[in-house]
């Protein structure tokens, strides 16, 4: 199962996805076929990895 | 009786006609001299070329054949002219008709010609070629450009292969197929959907080790249509010229966006729920035609194939030849990377084409960031992947030997380009240049 961890960019904000079997960074662009895949993989019910907090 | 009549003018009658008459009755020449000569004067003759000479703005009705065409100068023809009264040398200098890209397969940016058994269910392969499958059919072809290095077809250089790994028959419910979408901004003057559907005719050339009649599908993307069309394959491994015209669905709803418009795809083996009647569109997207080969089901069989054009019209006309520069940039919309051209995107494949960035201080409180330049307007914001130049795993290194402790990042990206960052700073080595790789995709 693709496994999913929302970042977080420099400005604080979660902005984009990033796939973890390939270190894909997949943003939420609705015409991005990665991020499509993403909330298909979603409404399956899955949830992403938390993003990790900056120092 | 033999003699002749000298006379120095004839007079016609009242309305300027004239005519002579035969021996037998019959009137040979007839004309009324006022409003010129016609076919009718001559009894319906031709009037041979020969017969013309110098004369200006002439004014000739009916077909006119090549051979009675020769060295006229400014020759002008009005009307309509057909593609079917238009040799094959006219049309190779006409641009930009081909709605396939990379349709001779050439441009392999992602493997630079490495074959594989791909188990991710659509899988981008050489430019803008994708392999799919539902999940019974994974791992079961391996794939790549010019697989097994067959001689391709006189002109081309690249075909792209496909052969059976492992075979399999097709449940109900199964699919594979080798397809490009197209993107409907470049589809949207077909006017499919209206009444003023256009015709399109698809072209290629195939080479199997199997014969029999194969199928393949113009395939919605979002408009739940389909086409199944068939093609057949008379002599095994054997490059065959395909040509299939398709009159313009009138029915559906087509995108006219940066979606995508339709697959041209190719089937290599599904199931009966998946295949339709061939020649028809349907609402119903089918993956082939019923009864075609299933090419999964053959042990080591391949398929392979170049050539790729689809055009307005009803005549297939010879495969566009594109620079390789102009076709390159039409894929970079869709992928790009800062390896070279020639480098398949890896881990540890060097710092040529890599980003650099300058760690002005040492440790934390610095941030490395480069500036990713798409070389096209990418057709959405594109998904980042990154790799590092020197190791395996996708961190920023310097020859200097430092390197980041984390996976670079990636934010604010556009169609146009992205930034590639790290906020965990390397440890050591202030003023020291740190290189990343990286691609883009925008792929449909």
């Amino acid at each position: 199962m693709t496994m999913y961890k929302l970042l977080i960019n420099p400005l604080g904000l979660v902005s984009s996805v990033q796939r973890l079997s390939d270190n894909a960074f997949i943003p939420f662009d609705p015409m991005n076929s990665d991020y499509a895949e993403y909330l298909k993989w979603l409404a399956e019910g899955n949830e992403p990895l938390p993003p990790d907090q900056p120092e | 009786m033999a003699g002749q009549i000298i006379v120095s003018s004839i007079k016609t009658d009242s309305d300027n006609s004239i005519s002579f008459v035969a021996n037998t009755g019959a009137t040979i020449f007839s004309a009324n001299l006022a409003s010129g000569l016609s076919a009718s004067s001559f009894g319906n003759n031709t009037i041979t070329s020969d017969k013309i000479v110098s004369v200006a703005n002439t004014k000739i009705d009916g077909n006119i054949v090549s051979s009675q065409i020769t060295s006229v100068a400014n020759t002008q023809l009005t009307g309509t002219v057909t593609s079917a009264q238009v040799g094959s040398s006219v049309y190779e200098g006409m641009g930009m008709r081909n709605r396939i890209i990379n349709g001779d397969m050439r441009i392999d940016q992602r493997n630079a010609g490495a074959s594989s058994t791909p188990s991710v269910n659509g899988t981008y392969l050489v430019d803008r070629w994708q392999l799919g499958f539902s999940a019974g059919l994974a791992s079961k072809f391996t794939v790549g450009q010019n697989l097994n290095s067959v001689t391709p077809p006189v002109g081309f250089t690249n075909y792209f292969g496909i052969q059976v790994a492992s075979t399999a028959t097709p449940s109900s419910t199964d699919n594979s197929y080798f397809a490009q979408p197209i993107e409907a901004n470049n589809m949207s003057d077909l006017a499919w959907g209206t009444a003023n559907a256009k015709t399109v005719t698809l072209s290629f050339q195939v080479y199997s080790s199997l014969t029999g009649t194969f199928s393949g599908s113009l395939f919605g993307y979002s408009s739940g249509r389909s086409y199944p069309f068939t093609f057949s394959i008379a002599s095994a491994n054997t490059w065959t010229s395909i040509s299939i015209t398709v009159s313009g669905d009138t029915s559906g709803t087509w995108a006219i966006s940066n979606s995508g418009f339709l697959y041209v795809l190719f089937n290599l083996g599904s199931g009966s729920s998946n295949l339709g009647t061939a020649n028809a569109w349907s609402g119903t997207q089918y993956f082939g035609a019923t009864g075609s080969v299933q090419l999964v089901s053959n042990s080591a069989a391949t398929f392979y194939i170049t050539g790729v054009q689809l055009e307005v019209g009803s005549v297939a006309t010879p495969f566009e030849r594109r620079p390789f520069g102009t076709e390159l940039a039409l894929c970079q919309r869709y992928f790009c990377k800062t390896f070279s051209t020639g480098t398949a995107p890896a881990q540890n494949t060097g710092y040529t084409g890599a980003l650099g960035a300058i760690a002005i201080n040492a440790g934390a409180s610095t941030a490395l960031w480069a500036h990713f330049q798409f070389p096209s307007e990418m057709r959405a914001v594109p998904t980042i992947t990154t790799f590092s130049p020197t190791a395996a795993n996708a961190n920023w290194y310097s020859p200097a030997g430092p390197s980041s402790t984390t996976s670079a990042g990636s934010f604010g990206n556009s169609t146009r380009f992205a930034n590639i960052y790290n906020t965990t700073a390397p440890a050591a080595g202030a003023n020291i240049v740190y290189y990343v790789q990286a691609t883009a995709s925008s792929e449909l």
